[in-house]
């Protein structure tokens, strides 16, 4: 696995810090504006959003042309995540 | 190694308007995941001590270095979830790092269902993460971090 062995890079730069600290000032704002969206942040701005977390970090990338940025998920309302184990007629 | 977390803390405006001021929080960590050519961007999750696995969703986990192998498949839901709005997902093992501003862990192998869509976000259960960490969550004083 590629991952085992190459280093990991440093920590992303101050500007993704930043606009991680905006958008956590902002999410309620953000999470009326974009309900269960994918939503990436740059310069301290929504800059792409959607459906997708892929499609949203290639807009934001060919928009902005920054590589690293944060991409928040934009919860709406109370969510809990959980696993069920299967029932014997399922799956 | 220490790794800072982050408090995201929302309110809820059906319970305000309600008279029932709600906050509702998540604790975040950063994280990184292997892939084929090294890491992947770094990438927000929500640290889920209620969650017995970690789940990734599909666009996070297609540029893994290995492929999901044919797995353990669930459905999987919360709280008032139904059968027709459940994700489902495939369990598989990935490689993921933790980091903070300054610092990052050491790579650990962690079990996660790798979800067929990207309707959930990226959540780090308990399952080989926190059974191996040590958590300190003081919201009051708005510090939280993991020793990893």
């Amino acid at each position: 696995m590629s991952g085992s062995r190459v280093p990991p890079p440093p920590p992303p730069a101050k500007e993704f810090w930043d606009d991680l600290e905006w958008a956590d000032t902002y999410m309620d704002e953000i999470s009326a504006a974009y309900p269960n969206q994918w939503v990436a942040i740059v310069d301290r701005r929504v800059v792409a959003s959607g459906p997708v977390l892929a499609d949203v970090e290639s807009r934001a990338m060919a928009l902005t042309g920054r590589a690293e940025f944060p991409v928040v998920f934009a919860e709406a309302g109370i969510r809990v995540y959980a696993y069920r184990p299967a029932l014997p007629d399922q799956d | 190694m220490r790794i800072g977390l982050r408090f995201q803390t929302k309110i809820d405006p059906e319970a305000t308007l309600a008279g029932l001021p709600l906050r509702l929080i998540r604790l975040m960590a950063q994280v990184r995941l292997a892939t084929r050519e090294g890491w992947s961007r770094s990438r927000r999750a929500i640290v889920d001590t209620g969650n017995p696995v970690s789940i990734i969703p599909h666009s996070a986990w297609r540029e893994l270095a290995l492929p999901p192998a044919p797995g353990l498949r669930r459905r999987l839901r919360g709280i008032g979830t139904s059968d027709q709005t459940a994700v489902s997902g495939t369990l598989s093992r990935v490689r993921i790092l933790l980091h903070d501003e300054q610092n990052a862990s050491e790579p650990v192998e962690m079990r996660a269902f790798l979800l067929d869509n990207d309707a959930a976000p990226l959540l780090i259960g308990f399952e080989d993460i926190l059974t191996r960490a040590v958590l300190h969550c003081d919201y009051a004083s708005g510090v939280a971090y993991l020793d990893l």
